[in-house]
C-alpha cells in the first residue's frame, strides 16, 4: 500500500472495530484492553511525528523570501516631509516650532488629566532654548503667582535636580488662591512667543536654509515635486509581495480559504466585479487604480465630518469682504490693551510700591493680586476668541468658492492646534491618545501627494464622488455601482478587488493558493502544539 | 502490528489537502484512543 491516507482511514476503522469488540468486563479484560490501546497509541504517535515533520519540512520549502530595501526610501521621504513642514508657506514660526502642539496640551491639561505639567513646561523652555532664547524667572511675570511658580520651576531645571517636589508644593499653595494658575502660565508662554517672534522667526529662516542646502531643494514647489517622486518610488517598492500575502494569510489578516479555487468568496468576487472579462490580465491595471481610489475615498469618508464642519462653519465667510474684516486685528488690540493694564498692576505688585491711596496694608496688596488674577482670567477668555479669529484669518487668506477638499486637508495639517481641537469637538473625544491617533491618520491622508480624487472636489459644492468613481470604472469593464461605494459596503468592495489582484499575483508567481493554504494549516498545527506545551 | 511496521508509506504521493487530512485523522484518532482507556480500580476483584 502506498497511499498513506487510504491506509490510515482503513486502519482507523479496523482498530475501532477491534477495540469495540474486546471484552472489558473483568480486571484482566480491562488490563488487556488498555495494553492494546497503548500499543496502538504508540504506533499512532510515531505516525503523527513522522507526518508532522514531513508537513513542516514541506511548508518550509514553500517559503518565499523577498528582500526589499525600503529603509533608504522611507528615510528619504521622511527628510523631505520635514523640509516640507519647515517650508510650508501656510503657517508661521509658531506652528513650525510645534509651539501649537504644546499650547494644545497645556490648554487641555485639565481635560486629559495629563500626568505631568512639568513635561509640557519643559517642552516650551526647550523650544525657546533651541532658538537660543534662555528664559529667566523675570520673563514669567504674567501674574505674581506665575512668577513665584516659574521661579521655583527654573531653579530645579537650571540646577538639573531630579525632583520637582518643591515645585509641586508651591503649586499646591498657589492653587488655593489662584486655581487658574496653569491657564496663566499658558498665557505667559503665548506672550513670550509673541514677544520673541523676530528671534524665533529668524531661527526658522536659518533652519530652512540649512535643510534646503542639505537636501538640494530650491523652494517649496521644488520640495513638493521631490516629495511626489519619493512617494511614488516608495509606493512601487512597498507594493504587496507574495511574502506579504503569505504573512497576512498566516496572521489571518486575510482568509486564505476564500482564495481557494472552489471557494464561494472567490467566485463571487470575480463574477460580481468582472463578470464579462475573459482575460483578467487586461483589467488588472484598472483594478490597481480602483484599489487606490477606494482607499482614498475610504479616507475621505472617515474624515467627512471634519469637511462638513468646515463647510458649515466657514462657507458664510465667502460673502465677507476680506479687506474690510478686522476680526483678528480687533482682538489683538483688545488683548494688547488688557495686557498693558495687567502689566501696570503687576509692576505695583512686584515693586512693592503701591500708589498713594491704593494700599498701605497686606489687604491692599491682596486686593491688587486679586485684580491681576481677574484680569488674567479675562485675558484667557479673550485668547479663546483670538484662537478662533486666528484660524479664521488663515482660512480667509485662501478662501474661494473653488476651495477643494485637498486645500482643507492642507489647512488643518498646517494648523495642528485647530486640527486637534476640531477632532476633539466633532468626534466628542475625551482621550488624548485617541485624538493623537486620529490626528496622525489625518496627517497621513493630508500629506499623501498621490491623492487624486480629493484634489478636484470643491468643498462648497454638492458632489457625488461615488458616482464619479463608478462611472469611470464601468468604462473599464469593472462592474461597480454607487451602492458598492456606500460606507457599509466599501470594505467588501475593497476585499473583492484585493482578492482578484492577489489571486492574479499568486498565479503568476512560483507559489499557488493551495501552497499558501497548506502553509497556513501547518502554522496552525505548530501554534496548537506550542499552546498545548505551555 | 509487526507486519504494519514494514509498510513503506509514500507521503509525497498525497496532495496538500490530503496531507493535512491524514495528519488531522491521526491526531483525532490518537485523542480518541487516549479518551477510550479504561480506569482500573486497584481493589476491583477479578470475577
Amino acid at each position: 500500500m502506498n497511499n498513506f491516507l487510504d491506509f490510515i482511514n482503513k486502519d482507523i476503522e479496523a482498530k475501532k472495530t477491534l477495540i469495540s469488540t474486546m471484552p472489558t468486563k473483568t480486571k484482566t479484560n480491562k488490563k488487556k484492553f488498555n495494553e492494546t490501546i497503548d500499543e496502538i497509541i504508540k504506533k499512532y504517535e510515531e505516525y503523527q511525528t513522522n507526518t508532522r515533520n514531513y508537513l513542516i519540512a514541506k511548508a518550509k520549502s514553500f517559503e518565499i523570501k523577498e528582500t526589499s530595501d525600503l529603509d533608504k526610501l522611507t528615510e528619504r521621504l521622511e527628510k523631505l516631509e520635514n523640509v516640507k513642514f519647515l517650508l510650508n508657506p501656510t503657517n508661521t514660526y509658531l506652528e513650525k516650532m510645534c509651539f501649537d502642539e504644546l499650547l494644545y496640551q497645556i490648554n487641555n491639561y485639565d481635560t486629559f488629566n495629563f500626568k505631568s505639567l512639568n513635561e509640557i513646561i519643559n517642552g516650551f523652555l526647550d523650544k525657546f532654548e533651541q532658538a537660543g532664547i534662555h528664559l529667566e524667572s523675570d520673563d514669567f511675570n504674567y501674574t505674581c503667582y506665575v512668577h513665584e511658580y516659574m521661579t521655583a520651576f527654573l531653579e530645579v531645571r537650571n540646577r538639573r535636580l531630579d525632583s520637582y517636589d518643591k515645585v509641586s508644593e508651591i503649586f499646591e499653595q498657589i492653587y488655593w488662591v489662584n486655581p487658574e494658575l496653569i491657564h496663566h502660565i499658558e498665557l505667559n508662554f503665548r506672550k513670550l512667543i509673541k514677544k520673541n517672534g523676530r528671534k524665533l522667526n529668524h531661527y526658522i529662516l536659518e533652519l530652512q536654509k540649512e535643510v534646503m542646502d542639505k537636501n538640494n531643494i530650491k523652494d517649496y514647489a521644488h520640495c513638493l515635486e521631490k516629495l511626489q517622486d519619493a512617494y511614488i518610488d516608495l509606493n512601487i517598492a512597498s507594493k504587496e509581495t507574495i511574502s506579504d500575502i503569505i504573512a497576512m494569510a498566516k496572521t489571518k489578516e486575510l482568509d486564505i480559504e476564500q482564495y481557494l479555487n472552489d471557494s464561494k468568496g472567490r467566485q463571487t468576487a470575480f463574477e460580481s466585479l468582472i463578470p464579462e472579462v475573459k482575460d483578467v490580465e487586461k483589467v488588472l491595471p484598472a483594478l490597481e487604480k480602483l484599489k487606490l481610489n477606494v482607499i482614498e475615498y475610504q479616507n475621505y469618508l472617515e474624515f467627512y465630518p471634519i469637511f462638513k464642519h468646515f463647510k458649515d462653519e466657514y462657507e458664510k465667510l465667502l460673502a465677507t469682504d476680506k479687506k474690510e474684516y478686522k476680526g483678528l486685528k480687533t482682538i489683538i488690540d483688545e488683548i494688547e490693551n488688557k495686557e498693558n493694564e495687567l502689566e501696570k498692576l503687576n509692576k505695583k505688585i512686584f515693586s512693592g510700591r503701591p500708589g498713594l491711596f491704593e494700599f498701605r496694608s497686606d489687604s491692599g496688596l491682596k486686593q491688587l493680586k486679586l485684580q491681576s488674577v481677574m484680569k488674567a482670567n479675562e485675558l484667557y477668555e479673550l485668547y479663546k476668541t483670538y484662537d478662533i479669529e486666528y484660524f479664521k484669518d488663515k482660512i480667509m487668506m485662501v478662501l474661494t468658492e473653488t476651495l477643494t477638499i485637498s486645500d482643507v486637508l492642507h489647512l488643518y495639517y498646517s494648523f495642528d492646534y485647530f486640527k486637534k481641537l476640531t477632532i476633539q469637538k466633532i468626534y466628542n473625544m475625551t482621550e488624548y491618545e485617541e485624538i493623537i491617533k486620529y490626528s496622525d491618520n489625518f496627517d497621513l491622508f493630508a500629506m499623501n501627494p498621490t491623492n487624486i480624487i480629493i484634489t478636484g472636489v470643491p468643498i462648497f459644492k454638492e458632489n457625488n464622488i461615488a458616482k464619479t468613481i463608478s462611472n469611470k470604472y464601468r468604462l473599464n469593464s469593472i462592474n461597480i455601482t454607487e451602492d458598492d461605494l456606500n460606507e457599509d459596503s466599501l470594505k467588501t468592495l475593497l476585499n473583492k478587488i484585493l482578492l482578484i489582484l492577489r489571486v492574479s499575483k499568486i498565479e503568476k508567481s512560483e507559489t499557488s493558493v493551495e501552497k499558501i493554504w497548506f502553509m497556513v494549516q501547518v502554522e496552525k498545527i505548530i501554534a496548537k502544539e506550542i499552546k498545548e506545551n505551555e | 502490528m509487526k507486519r504494519e511496521e514494514k509498510v513503506d508509506f509514500d507521503l509525497s504521493a498525497l496532495t496538500l489537502k490530503e496531507l493535512i487530512e491524514v495528519y488531522q485523522n491521526i491526531t483525532d484518532f490518537s485523542q480518541f484512543l487516549v479518551e477510550s482507556k479504561i480506569e482500573i480500580e486497584e481493589e476491583t476483584e477479578d470475577e
